[in-house]
């Protein structure tokens, strides 16, 4: 069949799923629900490695067809919207990764929910974040790819706020969403501005003009003119600083473990943090031609990777610490996206979505066992109780930590040479904070692993005695994510960055100074012996050494820490504050917009409207008719004097 | 023989005095009522001279029904007076506020 | 002194209506007030005969005062009036009143337009009358003249060309008995009259009461 009905059941079967599940809960029961939503998934993932085949191997071109037009002006605003799909290399990447992400989450889920009340409608909302992801990637034009972006933030919500009796479980969705949500703002002026500039939102159309673009300039304040390229990069750019969890709003992606694992790993790991990463690549014509754009990109993911991986080094909750490396990851990826290396994101990207998952769902597998106890502090000395997934996770870790042969090493350091050769400003601070932010990455990684499976157990005797393997339904994803972890990266090194064409290259555009991967790729013939290079480099022996201190401050010797802790207690303070984010946006943004709406309500609402306008008309009223009432008192000589002088006055006014 | 102005002079006086009798009486109903025909009065003599000065028989004729109706309401009007006085003992005009607003 | 006769009727007893139009708002005492309002229509039916309004002048005589000034002093009478607190009120107000009798005449006659109405005489065309005679009207026929006097003038033109205010004026008349009976009457009038109500609520404890008797053998 057409790769258009390929696409068209790819994106609506997890929509059928969702709502089967969704709306005919109680008809189905627990195991309709997902046999139904996997089903559906596992669908949409052997179309999409059809496809892909098809695309990636040149049998089928990039398919960019409109399906309908949605919605379309007049002579006042002549645009016209349509619902239509772009298929080329990048979205089937994405559309790969995402399904197969989502279809092992979905196994998961059948193991880690099986006693909780919401079963089918958990399945029903991560069907449904499965659809609207998938409308956001294969979506060719912006209004596609923000109805999806907008989907993905509801659907957020709605998961992680799925035990909604939690207090702190609301209050971590209502963040999610309310941080998304400035981003979104920024996004959708930026959406504006391509619509008002580029006059269609297709994106064919619109990286079309995009040279032309490039000239035009902006006033946004009066006698600045900026280019139009750079504002409108930068607003869209902002829309995935809160849709990807980039430094200043970041802040919602910790809250948001207030979710089950599963979503953790496929909403917050695997795919709805990466659509900014995937955007910036759609959006490459237009960013490529603005430095400040790049730079500003770069900067951000730099200081996003190495200032949040410091922060996971002294989280104490899994779940946390796992949050925090995702930030740091998420930076990398930006970085790259800054230094146009464009496809070492999204490699990166992937071999993220493998391990990432991976250690979520490890995380997972673990608080199971532990009877949904999260604090590292009280577990210990798991391994020989869950070796299946203590082994998974060190593969997880492992990569992470770019320990070559594993998936991490060929996506990462590939990013920090790019970083390294990279001449967009600022390239040298993100080096720095890349290196910096790869040893961060190996300690607490490491400190992880160690304080959950190594060391004696510090939790009581009968938790201990109750801890025990989970499932084989929770146990497989975790064994395949671990065998893409060491495959995907040694697999996808060349085909991805190096070949001459590279996979994606028909779907970027890279300007050729830029174009710091072509100079990286003089050097690279294969994995292997890039691998053999490995101890050449200083990230290596960083990460070895970020290790090394993992291994002396939790097993050696574990006073180490709460040394550190006494003697640089500053430091350790400011750390636990998240560098007073939270502060500063409870004190200004919460309490701010708090005591504005009480200044409202009490004197514009209270005191104006309703005192001075509403009762006060009528107090004036009454006034007036109080001094008027004493006119009428009664005697008829007055009413007939009245009357008389009324008459006097008429007559006056006729003759004179 | 007489200027119709002094009949228009004499009639206007005498209207003024009626009015400054309703708007000034403190004391009983009756001066009301009473002061009420004599305007009635003044404005039957304004109708005669015009009468006479134009040589019309349509004055006189709107003067006799100023007499007929003239006459009907004074009976209405002591009829009420009587009423007011069998029902409060009294007719001065200071204590008949019930209108009072 | 012939020429003057009829301005110094006139003045005189023009000062005598003005006069007892003062004095009737002033008098305290209302029976004075009626009396002199009486003396008022006196003196104002002779002005009237001036201008040979011969009928009106005797009609306000006859019925006016002879009918509705008594009904007044018939009223006046039967009311108990307090006269005592009434007095001193008046002479604070005077001053005022006097401003605005002076306001109000000012106001009425400047309404008239300048010298329009200085002439006496009547207009041509007009209607003689030297008689005084309303018992009998006397046609004198003058070469295409019809003399009449008031009364018989005043009745050509009511019964037909105003026969319908009269016949109004008459039930104005009618009206006014009628009210007048209506709110003076201190009893129900005893009239048979049915009362719906009464006869639909009765029960049979009102109408039949049984009552046991010996009998009488």
């Amino acid at each position: 069949m057409s790769i258009l009905q390929c696409c068209l059941i790819i994106v609506l079967a997890p929509l059928v799923g969702s709502v089967i599940a969704g709306f005919f809960r109680h008809q189905i029961g627990k195991i309709g629900a997902h046999t139904i939503t996997s089903g559906s998934v596992g669908l949409s993932l052997i179309l999409s490695l059809y496809v892909a085949k098809m695309i990636l191997t040149g049998a089928s071109p990039s398919l960019n067809t409109n399906l309908y037009t949605w919605a379309s002006g007049g002579d006042l605003f002549p645009f016209a919207f349509h619902i239509g799909f772009l298929i080329d290399p990048l979205t089937v990447l994405m559309m790969v990764i995402v399904t197969f992400v989502s279809f092992l989450v979905h196994i998961y889920t059948i193991g880690y929910m099986a006693d909780d009340p919401g079963y089918q409608r958990f399945f029903s909302y991560i069907s449904l974040f499965t659809f609207m992801m998938l409308m956001l990637i294969t979506g060719n034009n912006f209004l596609q790819l923000f109805f999806g972006w907008e989907g993905v933030g509801l659907v957020s919500y709605l998961l992680i706020g799925f035990w909604y009796e939690k207090e702190s479980a609301i209050e971590g969705s209502l963040k999610a969403f309310l941080v998304n949500r400035v981003g979104d703002f920024g996004f959708i002026i930026g959406i504006g501005l391509v619509l008002a500039y580029a006059g269609s939102l297709d994106y064919a159309a619109v990286f079309r003009s995009s040279s032309s673009l490039s000239t035009q300039t902006i006033e946004i304040f009066s006698g600045h003119s900026w280019s139009v390229l750079t504002v409108i990069c930068i607003f869209l750019f902002i829309g995935a600083m809160g849709k990807s969890a980039q430094v200043p709003l970041h802040v919602w992606l910790p809250e948001s473990m207030e979710g089950p694992t599963p979503i953790s790993a496929l909403i917050h790991a695997a795919t709805m943090v990466t659509a900014g990463v995937f955007m910036v690549a759609r959006i490459s014509p237009l960013i490529e031609l603005s430095t400040t754009a790049l730079s500003f990109v770069l900067i951000v993911g730099a200081t996003g990777a190495l200032f949040t991986g410091i922060l996971a080094i002294v989280m104490n909750d899994i779940k946390r610490v796992i949050a925090y490396s995702t930030l740091s990851q998420l930076g990398y990826m930006m970085v790259a996206m800054g230094a146009s290396a464009y496809s070492a994101g999204l490699f990166h990207l992937t071999t993220h979505a493998c391990f990432k998952a991976l250690l979520f769902l490890g995380a997972g597998s673990v608080i199971m066992g532990m009877h949904h106890e999260q604090d590292m502090r009280k577990m210990g000395g798991l391994w020989r109780k869950m070796p299946i997934t203590y082994v998974t996770f060190l593969i997880g870790s492992l990569a992470l930590c770019a320990i070559p042969p594993f998936a991490g090493f060929y996506s990462k350091d590939t990013i920090i040479e790019a970083v390294g050769l990279s001449t967009t400003p600022g390239g040298s601070y993100a080096y720095f904070c890349v290196v910096m932010g790869a040893m961060c990455t190996a300690i607490y990684s490491f400190r992880a692993l160690f304080m959950t499976f190594h060391g004696k157990p510090r939790m009581d005797e009968e938790t201990l005695s109750h801890v025990h393997e989970s499932p084989w339904v929770v146990l497989f994803p975790l064994i395949i994510l671990a065998i893409a972890s060491i495959v995907v990266g040694y697999l996808l090194y060349m085909p991805m960055l190096f070949d001459n064409p590279t996979l994606l290259s028909s779907s970027l555009f890279i300007l050729p100074e830029h174009n710091v991967l072509a100079e990286i790729a003089k050097e690279v013939s294969s994995p292997w012996m890039s691998m053999l290079e490995a101890p050449h480099s200083l990230v290596f022996w960083l990460t070895l050494i970020g290790i090394f201190i993992a291994y002396l401050c939790y097993i050696l010797i574990p006073s180490i820490p709460s040394f550190i802790v006494k003697y640089f207690n500053i430091i350790y303070r400011i750390l636990m504050d998240k560098y007073g984010f939270d502060s500063l946006n409870d004190f200004v943004f919460v309490r701010g917009t708090k005591s504005l709406g009480r200044l409202f309500y009490n004197v514009s609402d209270q005191k104006l409207i309703d005192g001075f306008f509403v009762n006060g008309t009528g107090r004036t009223v009454r006034w007036f008719a109080t001094k008027g009432r004493l006119i009428q008192d009664g005697y008829l000589n007055h009413y007939i004097a009245v009357m008389v002088l009324g008459v006097f006055g008429f007559l006056c006014w006729l003759i004179f | 023989m007489i200027p119709t102005t002094h009949y228009l002079i004499l009639s206007s006086i005498l209207f003024s005095l009626s009015l400054v009798g309703i708007i000034l009486n403190r004391r009983n109903i009756i001066l009301l009522l009473v002061c009420i025909e004599l305007m009635l009065l003044a404005v039957n003599t304004n109708f005669v001279a015009f009468s006479h000065y134009y040589s019309e028989i349509t004055g006189q004729i709107f003067v006799f029904f100023i007499l007929t109706v003239a006459a009907a309401e004074a009976a209405i009007g002591l009829a009420i007076v009587m009423l007011l006085y069998r029902n409060s003992g009294n007719i001065d005009v200071n204590k008949m506020n019930h209108l009072k607003g | 002194m012939h020429l003057l006769q009829p301005q110094v009727v006139f003045y005189i007893f023009a000062a005598i209506t003005i006069f007892s139009a003062l004095m009737v708002i002033t008098q305290s005492n209302p029976v004075r007030c009626v009396l002199f309002l009486v003396l008022a229509f006196f003196a104002s039916s002779i002005l009237w005969l001036l201008a040979s309004a011969e009928f009106l002048a005797l009609i306000l005589v006859l019925v006016y005062v002879g009918a509705v000034m008594t009904l007044f002093l018939f009223v006046v009478m039967m009311l108990n009036i307090d006269i005592e607190s009434t007095k001193k009120h008046f002479l604070r107000y005077m001053p005022f009143g006097l401003i605005l009798v002076a306001l109000l005449t000012g106001i009425l006659l400047k309404s008239l337009p300048q010298g329009i109405y200085k002439t006496s005489e009547a207009l041509p065309a007009a209607i003689s009358q030297t008689e005084n005679n309303e018992n009998s009207p006397e046609i004198v026929s003058s070469e295409n003249k019809v003399t009449l006097s008031n009364t018989e003038a005043l009745g050509m033109v009511l019964y037909t060309d105003y026969v319908f205010a009269f016949e109004l004026a008459a039930v104005i008349l009618l009206v006014a008995i009628i009210a007048a009976i209506t709110l003076a009457h201190r009893q129900q009038i005893r009239s048979k009259r049915q009362d719906i109500v009464k006869q639909i609520m009765t029960q049979r404890n009102d109408r039949v009461k049984l009552v046991k008797m010996k009998s009488e053998r």
